[in-house]
C-alpha cells in the first residue's frame, strides 16, 4: 500500500479518484493548496488531506514544493483532474520530476509496476495504450469513470506551512465566468446545437425538446466560442466536456471527430441532418435526413404525445 | 537580446488518417506544422513587433522530414529556426522533447518569452510548456487567451474553467497560447520568398546530453467507433421522425 497524491477541483471528481486509488489498494491523498480546505476535498473521502497552507490560492504557484514533496515520501504516482490548472501543475511537476506523464487518460489502472492507461491521440482517430515503470502522473476526467466513493469528510489532514511558492507569476485579477447552471453531466438526454441551426430563436424548439425528454441542451465548439450562444463549460469535445448520456442527439451537427470525442460514451448517438454524407451520419445509429426546421417541431409533437 | 521563441511541431493531417479496423494506415497522409502552432507562430510575431530589436525565432524537435517545415515557418514571419534533429533517435515521450527545447534556449540564452501552443494537434498532450518551464526554472503560464510584454513584465489573460485570469509574469517565461488568441494568415508570396534568405539552425539532439528518459511503453490502434448506421431518409417528416421516435424508444433511451 502506497501513497498516491491527488489533485481534483470538483466534489464529484474528487470522489471518482479516491475510488480509483483506493480500488487499487492505495492510500489516497487529497491535495489541496492556499488558504482554506475546499469543501470538494473535505467530502472527498479520501484517506488524508495534505494542505500546503499559504496565502496564495493559485495551485500552479505550488508545483516546485509538490515536486519535493513527492520525492520525500516515496510516491508511486499522482493524478490530476484535467482542467486548466491541474493540467499545468501536473506538467510542471513532471518536469521538475523528469517523470513520464499520460494527458486524459482513459481506463486508468494503478499497479504495483506503475501507471496503465489508455488515450486517445490524433484528434480521437486512434487510441494509445501506454503504460510507465516507476512514478508517473495523469491526468483525467471525470467522464471516463464511473465509481465513486461516498461523501465522506477526511479526518487525517496534515498541515504543510507552505513557503517558497513561486511568486513570478502574480495575479492582478479574476473575473468570474457567469455559469450557466446546467448540470449536462447528470442530463441522460443530450440535444445537442450544431452550427446549423441557423437562427438563434430555434433554440427554443431545442429547449422545449430537452424539456420534454428530461434532459439538457449543449453545443459544439463554434456555437459557444464563435457565436456566443452558449457558456464555453456547455460545449463537448475534445477540448470540452465529455459526457455518457443515454442519448444524444445532434441538430445541425456535423460530426467532426473533435466533437464527437465527447460522446462516444453515449449508449445511442442520433442526428438531424440536411446531409446524408456528413460524417455524424457515420457515427450515429440513427441519422435523421431533414431540415431541423421542419423536423425539430414534429419531433417535439411526437414527444407530447 | 530578448528574442521570442515560438515552438512548432511537424504532425501528420488527422484528416488524411485512414482507419480500417484496428489498424491505421498514414501512407497517404499529409505532414504540416499543427494548426495550433501556427498561432504560437503568430502570437510570436507579435510580441516581437512590440519589442524593438528583438527577434521572433522558431524551434522545433523533428527527424530529417520535419525540414520540411522549416521554409514554412520562416514564411509566416518568423527571423529565424532552429531544427533539433532526432535523427535516429527514438524519441520517447514529452521528457525528451521538452528537454531539448529547454536544452536549446538554454544554450541560445537570449530568450525574454517562449510560446507554445496549449497541445499539439496531433498527440494533444497539453505537456510541453510547463515541463520547458520546469527544465529551466522559469515560470509558465498556460491557456493564454491574450498577451504583451511592458516592459520586463509579461502581461497574460487566461481563460480558465471558470473565470477570466489576468496575470503578471516575470520574464523569461514560457507561456501556451489557446487557438482563440490570433488568426493566422496564409503567408503572402513575398514572405515565401524572403523565407529563402533567413538562417536555419541545425541541432543533432545526440549532441545535447539530454537526461535519460525510459520507461514508458505504448502501442496504437485505430479507434474502432460501433454504432448502428441507421439513415432514416424516407417518407415525410412525421413518418421520418416517427420511425425515430420509435427506435429510440425500442432502445430504451427515450
Ligand atoms: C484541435 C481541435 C479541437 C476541437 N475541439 C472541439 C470540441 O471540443 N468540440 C467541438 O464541438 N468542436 C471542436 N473542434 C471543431 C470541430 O472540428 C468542428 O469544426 C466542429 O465541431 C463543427 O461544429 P458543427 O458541427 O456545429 O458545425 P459544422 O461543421 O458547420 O456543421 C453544421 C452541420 O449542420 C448541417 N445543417 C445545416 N443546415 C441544417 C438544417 N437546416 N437542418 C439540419 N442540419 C443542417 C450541415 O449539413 C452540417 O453538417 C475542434 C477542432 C480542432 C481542430
Ligand atoms: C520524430 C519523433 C518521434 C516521436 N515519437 C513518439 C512516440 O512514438 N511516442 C511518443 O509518446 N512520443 C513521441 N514523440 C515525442 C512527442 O512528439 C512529444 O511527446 C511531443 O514533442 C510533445 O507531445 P505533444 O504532442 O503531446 O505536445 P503538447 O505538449 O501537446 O504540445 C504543446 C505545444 O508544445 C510545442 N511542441 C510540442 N512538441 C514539439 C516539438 N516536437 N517541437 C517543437 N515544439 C513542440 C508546440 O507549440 C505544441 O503545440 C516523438 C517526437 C519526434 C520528434
Amino acid at each position: 500500500m502506497s501513497k498516491i497524491y491527488f489533485y481534483a477541483e470538483d466534489e464529484k471528481h474528487s470522489r471518482i479518484t479516491t475510488a480509483l486509488i483506493q480500488d487499487s489498494g492505495n492510500l489516497a491523498c487529497a491535495l489541496c493548496f492556499g488558504k482554506e480546505i475546499p469543501a470538494s476535498v473535505k467530502n472527498s473521502g479520501a484517506n488524508m488531506i495534505v494542505w500546503f497552507e499559504a496565502d496564495d490560492d493559485s495551485p500552479e504557484h505550488y508545483a516546485k514544493l509538490l515536486s519535493e514533496r513527492l520525492v520525500e515520501t516515496n510516491a508511486t504516482a499522482a493524478l490530476f483532474e484535467s482542467t486548466a490548472r491541474g493540467r499545468e501543475l501536473a506538467a510542471h511537476v513532471a518536469g521538475f520530476l523528469n517523470a513520464p506523464m499520460f494527458s486524459d487518460a482513459s481506463k486508468l489502472e494503478i499497479k504495483t509496476e506503475g501507471l496503465s492507461c489508455e488515450h486517445t491521440i490524433y484528434g480521437g482517430m486512434m487510441l494509445r495504450s501506454s503504460s510507465a515503470e516507476g512514478f508517473a502522473i495523469a491526468t483525467t476526467q471525470a467522464g471516463f469513470y464511473e465509481r465513486e466513493v461516498p461523501k465522506k469528510e477526511v479526518e487525517e489532514i496534515e498541515r504543510i506551512k507552505a513557503t517558497e511558492i513561486d511568486t513570478r507569476v502574480q495575479v492582478i485579477s479574476r473575473e468570474d465566468i457567469v455559469k450557466a447552471g446546467v448540470d449536462l453531466a447528470a442530463a441522460p438526454v443530450i440535444i445537442c446545437a450544431g452550427l446549423g441551426i441557423s437562427d438563434i430563436e430555434d433554440l427554443a424548439i431545442l429547449e422545449a425538446l430537452a424539456v420534454e425528454s428530461g434532459g439538457a441542451v449543449a453545443c459544439t465548439r463554434g456555437v459557444a466560442e464563435d457565436r456566443g450562444w452558449f457558456a464555453a463549460e456547455l460545449y463537448i469535445g475534445i477540448s470540452g466536456k465529455i459526457l455518457n448520456p443515454d442519448l444524444y442527439l445532434g441538430v445541425g451537427v456535423s460530426g467532426q471527430i473533435q466533437h464527437m470525442y465527447g460522446i462516444r460514451g453515449a449508449k445511442t448517438v442520433a442526428a438531424i441532418n440536411t446531409d446524408e454524407c456528413a460524417p455524424i451520419v457515420k457515427s450515429s445509429d440513427y441519422a435523421l435526413i431533414g431540415d431541423y426546421k421542419e423536423v425539430a417541431p414534429a419531433l417535439l409533437a411526437a414527444l407530447k404525445k | 537580446m530578448r528574442n521570442i521563441y515560438a515552438c512548432f511541431k511537424w504532425v501528420i493531417d488527422e484528416a488524411d488518417i485512414r482507419i480500417e479496423g484496428k489498424s491505421a494506415d498514414f501512407t497517404r497522409a499529409r505532414w504540416k506544422i499543427g494548426d495550433y502552432d501556427l498561432n504560437a507562430i503568430e502570437a510570436a510575431n507579435q510580441v516581437k513587433e512590440s519589442l524593438p530589436g528583438s527577434e521572433a525565432i522558431g524551434l522545433t524537435v523533428g527527424d530529417a522530414d520535419a525540414k520540411a517545415s522549416l521554409k514554412d515557418a520562416l514564411s509566416r514571419g518568423l527571423d529565424a529556426v532552429w531544427h533539433i534533429n532526432t535523427g535516429e533517435s527514438k524519441i520517447e515521450d514529452h521528457r525528451t522533447s521538452s528537454q531539448a527545447l529547454a536544452a536549446v534556449l538554454k544554450q541560445n540564452a537570449n530568450a525574454a518569452l517562449v510560446i507554445c501552443a496549449e497541445g499539439s494537434q496531433d498527440l494533444f498532450g497539453r505537456q510541453t510548456a510547463p515541463r520547458i518551464a520546469a527544465a529551466l526554472n522559469w515560470p509558465v503560464v498556460t491557456s493564454v487567451a491574450e498577451l504583451s510584454i511592458q516592459g520586463s513584465v509579461l502581461e497574460a489573460t487566461r481563460k480558465l474553467e471558470g473565470c477570466i485570469e489576468k496575470v503578471n509574469v516575470e520574464l523569461p517565461a514560457v507561456v501556451s497560447v489557446l487557438p482563440s488568441i490570433n488568426a493566422p494568415e496564409y503567408p503572402k508570396l513575398k514572405a515565401i520568398m524572403e523565407a529563402k534568405k533567413k538562417p536555419i539552425f541545425e541541432v543533432e539532439i545526440s549532441e545535447l546530453e539530454l537526461k535519460d528518459a525510459q520507461g514508458l511503453h505504448s502501442q496504437d490502434e485505430g479507434y474502432v467507433m460501433n454504432r448502428k448506421n441507421i439513415v432514416i431518409k424516407e417518407g415525410s417528416t412525421e413518418e421520418k421522425v416517427a420511425q425515430l421516435v420509435e427506435s429510440l424508444k425500442k432502445d430504451g433511451v427515450l
